[in-house]
């Protein structure tokens, strides 16, 4: 049980060698882990934009719509360079954690970086 | 409602009724709730597992992958209706197995391997519906009540 | 011969010569199973229909029957019968096959009794040589006619009884050997304004309660005059709810000789709930077990009394109250061989 927690809540700071950097990323990452309301966080960024995807802890469910606003805007307000969107979808997570170690392996390019992303948001379009 | 009904009762019918009252054996609420907590609970954890499933191994999200779990549910609920093994499992679980959606694929399922001796237009076509039919009509119906009312409050209220 | 309102007296004492039972495998693994002629390993008796199905274990009991007697199908005078089913289309559909002239009869569950008086009557007075008579019932399609498709999982209360997948009918005629039929009452409708169609035992429990009491009166006689009274299907409810009404009417109807066809019928492991119901309920224990015991000679006077609950799913559906019935007939071995 322990582990598993760990692993959602411990964040990778990436060193993407071969592609965007992803400081911005990175840094996102830690400012909204800080949060009572959080307990993991996955997250990638291009030149333009910046994806999140946020855990949240079993009882905050009910105001998951509230905290996923709190958290776009906060990211907003810190970097007005980067269009923000911010995601609760378990998928989403699991999508942006699999693109995660593929970018600290090194062996995704720029344009992958893109073309991944934009499978990931396609399918958060996606409805029921 | 049932005072009324009462009162067409002759007195000895009355008398009858609660003498029999006293020796009619009980159906036992508390022990049924607990087994429908359990039976519907089971059935849910499964539904939960199937949907977690869905979005680990192929690509739903959260929101996409209702659609998938349902139809693998309903798809169980037919094997398990057509071997014969539903309504034994409706006979010691109750409303736990009847409100989720596979009680309701067991509704309409049932019905039509019933009639199949009458036909499939007539028969299985005409009868399908017949537990089931309720169950839309006013399932459809009280969506609409609610979505007009939502569309008032919204158009006029500003909410 | 009238006695009282409503008894008769067969003084003519016409006999039960021979008799089929068929029942359905659930039943075979009861605890009657050694009475019954002929037991089937599955439902649907390879038919396309449970209605098809139900028609032929009818016509395979009137086979047994004749079969035992030594007769032929064109010797039968009547056949009198009825079953549960819309229109009592399976057995109508039987007595095609039989070819016999055919009074059909309504009397829910109670249809055995109603049939084997009628047939006492018509035989006592001399309107028949040989009358066939009995009743059957098939689970599968009574569920699907009065409740709910077999397979639907709605949970039955604990009150609630299992039809009964069998069929017994009865040989009768002025002469030959067996158990003779000495007098009938006839049931009148008795309503306690009783709703639930899943306790029909508490519902029938008036009826044959009336019906009993009429009887003894009528024909004046002690409870302890029969070695055995027989309800057809009043179930554990039913029959808990008959014996207080006794001990509240000051009748002395003794537990020991008084016993249930519903509840004799399957073992106390089988999932019946209340008890065993059903028009081939009745008819199968008396025309299988019961008659068996007598010519044993375990028993030698038994009364008969068949219930039946005469509601539709139409009228459960338009709230209105389950009427029901009981007919009387008593069974009894006689001396030598009428001739």
């Amino acid at each position: 049980m322990d582990s598993v927690k760990n692993q959602s809540t411990s964040i990778t700071n990436i060193n993407a060698k071969k592609s965007i950097n992803q400081t911005t990323a990175n840094q996102a990452k830690e400012l909204v882990i800080k949060r009572d309301d959080v307990t993991g966080v996955r997250g990638v960024n291009t030149n333009k934009e910046l994806l999140i995807a946020i855990m949240v802890p079993q009882m905050d469910r009910f105001q998951l719509k509230a905290i996923e606003k709190s958290v776009k805007e906060e990211l907003t307000k810190e970097y007005p360079d980067y269009k923000v969107q911010v995601s609760t979808d378990q998928k989403m997570f699991l999508e942006l954690d699999i693109l995660e170690r593929k970018l600290e392996k090194g062996k995704t390019g720029e344009k992958e970086l893109k073309k991944e992303l934009g499978n990931i948001k396609s399918l958060m379009k996606e409805e029921a | 409602m049932s005072n009324k009904k009462k009162k067409k009762l002759t007195p000895v019918q009355q008398e009858y009724q609660a003498f029999q009252d006293q020796r009619e054996t009980k159906r036992p609420v508390f022990k049924n709730c607990m087994k429908a907590f359990l039976t519907g609970g089971i059935i849910c954890l499964i539904g939960q597992a199937i949907q977690t499933f869905y979005i680990y191994f192929f690509d739903f999200t959260d929101q996409t992958a209702g659609n998938p779990t349902v139809a693998t549910l309903i798809f169980i609920s037919m094997l398990f209706t057509g071997f014969g093994v539903y309504d034994r499992i409706a006979q010691f679980g109750g409303a736990g197995s009847a409100v989720p959606v596979t009680g309701f694929g067991n509704a309409v399922i049932s019905a039509a391997i019933e009639h199949r001796t009458e036909g499939f237009v007539l028969g299985v076509g005409g009868n399908m519906f017949k537990l089931a039919g309720s169950v839309i009509l006013f399932g459809v119906f009280s969506a609409f009540v609610i979505a007009t009312i939502k569309t008032i409050l919204i158009t006029w209220g500003g909410l | 011969m009238l006695t009282g309102h409503r008894t008769w007296i067969f003084d003519k004492k016409p006999v039960i010569i021979s008799t089929g039972t068929v029942v359905g495998p659930f039943e075979g693994k009861g605890n009657l199973a050694r009475d019954f002629d002929l037991i089937h390993g599955e439902i649907w008796l390879n038919q396309d229909s449970f209605e098809k199905a139900h028609q032929v274990m009818l016509e395979e009991a009137c086979q047994k029957a004749m079969e035992k007697a030594n007769l032929q199908k064109d010797q039968i005078q009547f056949f009198l019968g009825g079953d549960l089913i819309n229109q009592i289309t399976p057995t109508s559909f039987a007595t095609r096959t039989l070819g016999s002239p055919y009074l059909g009869l309504f009397g829910a569950c109670s249809t055995s009794m109603e049939g084997l008086a009628l047939s006492a009557f018509l035989v006592n007075y001399n309107g028949a040589k040989y009358i066939l008579t009995g009743a059957s019932s098939h689970n599968a399609a009574v569920e699907k006619q009065f409740r709910y498709p077999t397979e639907y999982g709605g949970q039955k209360p604990p009150t609630a009884q299992w039809t009964v997948t069998g069929t017994g009918v009865a040989l009768v005629s002025p002469m030959g050997k067996g158990p003779q039929v000495t007098s009938a009452t006839i049931g009148r409708i008795v309503d306690m304004g009783l709703t639930d169609p899943f306790n029909m035992g508490g519902a029938m429990a008036p009826a044959a309660v009336d019906t009993i009491e009429a009887h003894l009166k009528e024909r004046n006689v002690d409870p302890s005059y029969y070695d055995l009274i027989v309800t057809g299907d009043l179930g554990h409810i039913g029959r808990e709810v008959s014996l207080d009404l006794f001990k509240k009417h000051g009748t002395p109807i003794k537990e020991e000789n008084y016993q249930d066809c519903g509840l004799l019928i399957y073992r106390e492991g089988q999932p019946v709930l209340a008890g065993a119901s059903g028009a081939g309920c009745s008819a199968s224990v008396v025309y299988g077990h019961i008659l068996n015991r007598m010519k044993k000679g375990e028993l030698n006077r038994v009364l008969v009394v068949a219930t039946g609950a005469l509601l539709s799913p139409l009228s459960f559906q338009q709230k209105e109250s389950i009427p029901c019935i009981a007919h009387a007939v008593s069974i009894e071995n006689g001396g030598e061989e009428q001739v």
